[in-house]
Parts: C-alpha cells; structure tokens; sequence
C-alpha cells in the first residue's frame, strides 16, 4: 500500500505512478489534491470551481507524467498545470460572489479547535474572510505570487519556473503584494520598540518548500 | 556586525520577513533594523500582515471529494493508456470518423453463397477444435459457422453454385471471374506496445486453417480460429484472451496485410489470434477488403484503403481504429456480442463510439481529418433511423451529430425505408469520398446476410442458403424487405425451424412467381405479432396459398399462365 505523500514526496510518487503502479498513482492524486485545492480556492475564489480545478489538475497531472521530464522541479510542473487551469477557469468565468468571500470556504477552514467557543471561531471566520477578501483585491500576478509562496509553499525559484517569470520579478512582485495587502488589511505598523528589537524573531510564511 | 547606515530596499525587508533573504544579507539588514526604527516599524508590519495572511489556514479536502479524485485519476490513467496504444502507432496526424452505412462494399459483386450440401455448417463444433482463442461465446455462433460453411467471403472467390441464377449486374467490384482462394499466408508481426499474452497458450496450437481446395470447394476452410471449446484451460484462465482473433483464410482477404509493431521477425499466422494492445494494419487489394473476424462473431472489415487497428489492451478496452488518409472501416457485430467500444481520432479529441450488439457501423476517414463533421454528415446522410445516444433513442433522416461517447448503430425502421434503400443512397453519396465504386443491392444484402448470419449462426444459415436460392432479379427487387426480415430475424429469438419455414415458403414463392414482396410484408408482419411456430407456420401458408391464388386470378385475367411448380 503505497501511502501519500508530502511535497517532498510527489517525485518519487510520480516515478512510480508512470511506471504503471496504479497504486502510486491514487496516492499521487491524494496527494497532490489537498494542496491544489487549496490554492484553486484561493486563486478563484469559489471553492466549487476550485474543487473541479484541483481534480482536473490532478487528472492532467497523472495522465501527462510521461512528460514531466525528470531534473525539474515536480511541484513547479504541477502548480504550472494548476495555474493555467485557473486562469483558463477565471477567464470563462469572470463573475466572482458579492463579497468575493464563499462562505462555504470559510466554513470549511480547519485547524478550528473544536474546544474553541463559538466567539473565537466567529472571529477567527471573520478573520479569515478578511484575508480572502483581501486577497482578492489583488492584481492576479500578485496573487498567484502570494499563494504559491505563503500557502503553498513553493520557493521562489519553484515559482519562477511555473510562471515563467524572473525571480527578481517575482520577489518585487511579492513585496508589492505584501504592502497592498497590509494597506488592505489596516495593518499599522507596530509602535517602536526599543532599539533591541531587531524586527521579527524568525522568518515568516515559509513554506514547506522553500 | 556594523549596522548598515543605509536603508535597505524595502524588498529586502518583505525577503526578510519571508525568510528569503541570503544569510549575509540577512544579518545586515536585521542589524539595520535594530537601529533604524524606521525599517523596525516597516519590518514588524510587514511580519505581522504574513502571520494574518497565515492565519487563513488551509481547508481540508473531504474524504469523499478525495475517493473522486482518486478514482478519477485511475480511470484517466487507463483511458490515456489506451489512447495512446491507439495513437502511438500512427504519426499521421488526425484522422475522421464518421458515418454508418455502405456495408454493401464489402461484398465486391461477390455472388450468393453458396453452400455445398457435402460441407454443411459447422454448427455442431463437436468435437471441438483446439481453442486456440478464446471459447466462443455461449451462443456457440462465431466466425466458425460462417467459416466453416466454405462460403465465400468479401474477400475471397466466389463459388459458382449450380442452379442458382446468378446475377449479371453492371461490373461491379469483385464481379469479375471467380478466383481461387488463396491460403493464408503468413502476415508480419511483432511484439505488440504492450507485451501480448504469451501466444504459446493460444497460438501455435491454433489450428491451421487449410487452404481452401478450389472455388466453392466444399469445407474449404476447415475449422475456425475461433472454435468453442468446452473449457479453457488453466494456464490461459488467468490471463484474459484476445477478444479479436483474425479471420480464417476464406474469410479473409488474401491480400490483407496485418502488420504488428515492434520485431518485423516475427511472423503471425492468420489464424492466430491477434494479442491484446497490439496494432494491426488492414489493406485491402483493390476491392477486396481485408478482414478481422471478432471472436465473438462480428466482423471488423476494411473496405477502402487503410486502416489500423489497436486491439484492446484489456477487456474493457477499446477497438482504436484510425487511418492515415482516405478509409472505410465497416463494423457489425453479432446480437450476442458485448458491445464494442471503437475509438478514433477526430482532430485532437478521441471519439468513442459504442456499437451495440446487433448493429454496425462504418467508420468513414476522410483526407483531412475532419472527422466530427464527417460524423455528422454521414451519419446524417443515411436516410434511415439509426440509434444515437445511450439510451438508443433517435430515428429520422434528419441530420444528426453524434456526441463523443455516444453510440452509433443501424438498424432497420419498422415502418421507415429499410436500411438497404438507404445503403444504396449513402454509399452513392460516400463515393466521392472513398472512391468507390457502385454497389449492386444484391451485394449489400450478402454482406449483411453474412453478417446476420454470423450473429445467428446455424440458424441463420439455412435461411441464408434459401434465400441465396432466390431468383437474383427478386433479391435486387425485393431486397429491403429481405433485408427487413433478415434483420428482425438475427435480432429476434426466432427458431431455427421457423427460419427454415420462412424461408422454404419463400423459395417456393419466388419459384412459384408470386409477389415475394407482399410475402415478405406479411411474413414480416406475422413475426413481429409474435407468431411463432406452428403458428407461424399456417399463417404462412395461408399467405402462400392467398399469393397463389392472387396469381391464379391474375392468370386467368390474362388468360392462363400457372404458378410454376415449385
């Protein structure tokens, strides 16, 4: 029985899917759905569009492993897939909800502490829905840039190799993102601290995959 | 580490935050916040947008929603593997499919078979011959019958039948003198895309099919490939046996070329079933088609041109069938036979068609390619109801595209033109496109005789030599409503007493100079009420003696002229 995998293990599941394990192959699919759908959810913004995305993605993915040539990175291949696909989708559908924000997806946020009162988890829906929104607002290279590396993930050299785009680009594109986002988002920023502070104990967003 | 007096990008910062920033660089610029409240306030902002931006955790993916997906991609798995079996062999690009009809092609003005009292159909395979595909189906019908009956195939020389009246029509394909049939010959082969099951357990044994003697040489072809056999054994129970085998010699064209991928070495007799995931190429000689014979009795028949075939890679597969230019492939298959999926190419989609037991279809290729409009109009152009959707709903001479997955049958209307008129019009309207030639409605109803026949076996067969006994000016007269009872006759469970009986009554008809036609409105009629048997009998002879005596008036109108004695 071959279990899913992790990023780190999407390669060597692909290996074997195209070598014909079909056992390799459900795992590869169960693998990689979590995480594609999460950001086809992020990226579209309707979680029904999303889910349909990610399972086609999978799909391309599985049925087109013969020409993923080994040596480049898997993970920038698949996101490669994904983000055409989302663009396609958002392309064909450009009407997004009212508030830009399904409440479906915020519902199905987890990591919800089950112990959590019913206050904390109304804020912590409200937050999250603030992100969305946010997120929403920008620009779509931004966005992608944001996901890919935030949620996803992926290195920015991952993500220049799905892109198709420079990594300088990219890591301009990241703090202009950040900056909109904070703008967005009110967030002010923090009172001087005393000359010791040096910032932020340790980097933040890094993905499993940096 | 000396603080930089210098601000940093604010990108730097963002890297920082992000833990992107090289080592060094890092230092430095953490170094610069720590003395720059400045960059401290801008860093500390940007930290604390990433952890909100953080704080939107990831959904999970349901169970079920997980299950789908990974059911969906196993299936897409296996459905590109197939696809590519079909396609890998071919570089040539895209090709069409389209259309039903002109099955009548096949027969090449071959005249009716003719089937030697001495070689009686094989319709008691006992004992059994060396199976060397699989068992046959349970209704023991298969290729065996109509192989083994000696009669002469689309491909193979006619066999002049004493007594019968043979047509003189204009020259048609395959009209000229008969010749002799020639022995299988061996066909290049060669390891398949997919390793074959090991031929060991159901090819060298097969049984070799002996050449033909002569014209009308009586069981000219011996057995057939593919031969009931009351077991399978255990060594080739595991593995799922080709479910096409090729044509025993009289059934198929001597000049068809069957060509598998890979080791040219390797030679495959004609006989010899043909393995799962393999290839093979089909051309006929002029108008002879070369012909596959299914295992399960139906026909897969290259009429024009050339075509390639990929076998299943499995049970579930499909037939892929495509063609690097102009083609015309003919299908049919028995009514006992599992429905057939045929894929093919239509520009950059696989179309897949699924033949239901009992009909056929023709799988028109046309120069560029353009297959779905090929489908379209040629399925539009048969003027006869023909099946198209799952549910085998669809009749009308309207113009009608077929969705991919969707299935394309033939069939006879009941009250509608009989296929045969429609045959003639759409392969009139198909010979611009394939270049071929007229056919003669006596040769359409052969070829769809041979395919009934197929499908009915032994029981069919007498019916087949009966009516191959009639006058040929009243087969080409009365040709659809032949075609009409032949039809209804290899979808109906009819007895094969009553087939007989069907067919006796119609001899004697024929003989007799009634109005066959009106015979066979009424015996249609009398089937479809359901009369069988005994029942069936009378009203047959009522009608009979009603057509007699029709005549009798019509005689002594003209004052005289009896029936001929039948």
């Amino acid at each position: 029985m071959i279990r899913p995998a992790g990023p780190e293990g999407w390669e060597a599941l692909a290996r074997e899917a195209r070598a014909g394990n079909a056992e390799a192959v459900e795992a590869l699919a169960e693998s990689l759905y979590p995480p594609l759908v999460n950001f086809a959810r992020r990226s579209l913004g309707d979680p029904g569009a999303a889910d349909d995305v990610a399972q086609e993605t999978v799909v391309r993915v599985v049925t087109n492993l013969r020409r993923y040539r080994p040596g480049t990175r898997f993970r920038s291949w698949v996101y490669r897939i994904a983000l055409n696909l989302c663009r396609n989708r958002a392309t064909r559908h450009r009407h997004v909800t009212s508030d830009g924000v399904p409440e479906e997806a915020v519902a199905l946020l987890p990591g919800r502490e089950r112990s959590a009162g019913p206050e904390t988890l109304a804020a912590e829906r409200d937050e999250a829905a603030r992100v969305r929104r946010a997120l929403r607002e920008l620009p779509e290279p931004f966005r992608e840039v944001v996901t890919l590396r935030l949620w996803q993930g992926l290195s920015f050299a991952e993500i220049s190799e799905s892109l198709g785009v420079p990594e300088g680009t990219l890591k301009s594109r990241m703090h202009h993102a950040v900056r909109k986002l904070r703008d967005i988002l009110g967030v002010a920023p923090e009172a001087v601290a005393g000359p010791g502070t040096a910032g932020p104990a340790g980097p933040i967003g890094r993905g499993s995959g940096a | 580490m000396t603080p930089s007096p210098v601000h940093p990008a604010p990108e730097r910062l963002t890297l920082l935050a992000l833990g992107d920033l090289p080592d060094p660089e890092a230092s430095q610029v953490r170094a610069h916040a720590g003395s720059c409240p400045e960059c401290r306030r801008e860093l500390a902002a940007t930290a604390t947008t990433l952890r909100l931006l953080r704080s939107e955790a990831d959904a999970e993916a349901g169970t079920e929603r997980l299950a789908e997906v990974r059911t969906a991609a196993r299936e897409a798995v296996q459905k590109a593997r197939v696809r590519r079996r079909i396609l890998l062999p071919l570089s040539a690009g895209s090709v069409a499919a389209a259309g039903l009809l002109g099955w009548a092609l096949l027969s090449g003005g071959t005249p009716p078979p003719a089937v030697s009292p001495a070689a009686p159909p094989d319709a008691t395979p006992a004992p059994p011959a060396p199976a060397p595909v699989r068992p046959a189906p349970a209704t023991g019908t298969g290729p065996t019958e109509s192989v083994a009956a000696g009669r002469p195939s689309p491909g193979a020389a006619p066999a002049p039948e004493a007594g019968a009246t043979q047509p003189t029509p204009e020259p048609g394909p395959g009209s000229g003198p008969p010749e002799p049939v020639t022995p299988p010959s061996s066909v290049e082969a060669a390891g398949a895309e997919k390793p074959a099951p090991p031929a060991p357990t159901v090819a060298p044994t097969a049984p070799a099919t002996p050449p033909a003697p002569g014209p009308g040489g009586p069981g000219s072809t011996g057995t057939a490939p593919v031969a009931p056999a009351p077991t399978r054994p255990a060594d080739t129970a595991a593995r799922e046996p080709p479910r096409f085998a090729l044509a025993a010699s009289a059934e198929t064209s001597r000049s068809a070329e069957v060509t598998l991928p890979g080791n040219p070495a390797t030679k495959l007799d004609r006989s010899e079933p043909v393995p799962w995931g393999s290839a093979v190429r089909l051309a006929p000689a002029g108008d002879r088609p070369a012909t596959l014979v299914l295992a399960d009795g139906g026909l897969l028949s290259v009429l024009h041109a050339e075509a390639r075939l990929t076998m299943p890679s499995g049970p579930d597969g499909a037939v892929g069938v495509t063609a690097p230019g102009p083609a015309i492939v003919y299908v049919s298959l028995p009514v006992r036979a599992e429905p057939l999926r045929i894929e093919t190419r239509v520009e950059n989609e696989i179309v897949s068609l699924e033949l239901r037991p009992g009909s056929e279809c023709l799988l028109t290729f046309n120069e560029k390619g353009k297959g779905a409009e090929g489908l379209a109009e040629l399925s539009g152009y048969a003027p006869i109801p023909f099946m198209a959707g799952p549910s085998g709903t669809g009749s009308g001479d309207e113009r009608r595209e077929c969705p991919p997955g969707h299935s394309v049958g033939l069939r006879n209307g009941r009250k509608g033109k009989p296929a045969m008129a429609g045959a003639e019009k759409a392969a009139a309207e198909l010979l611009p496109l394939a270049g071929l030639r007229r056919l003669h409605a006596k040769e359409s109803l052969l070829l769809v005789l041979r395919s009934a026949q197929r499908a009915r076996g032994p029981a069919l067969e007498a019916l087949t030599r009966q009516l191959s006994n009639l006058n040929a000016e009243t087969v080409r007269r009365e040709s659809a409503g032949l075609l009409d009872l032949i039809e209804l006759c290899a979808r109906e469970e009819i007895a094969p007493e009553d087939l007989a009986e069907i067919a006796d009554v119609l001899r004697r008809a024929d003989r007799a100079g009634l109005d066959v036609g009106k015979l066979l409105e009424l015996a249609h009629h009398a089937l479809l009420l359901g009369k069988r048997g005994e029942e069936l009998q009378r009203t047959l002879q009522e009608i009979l003696a009603k057509l007699r005596r029709v005549r009798g008036l019509e005689g002594g109108h003209r004052g005289g002229g009896g029936e001929k004695k039948g």
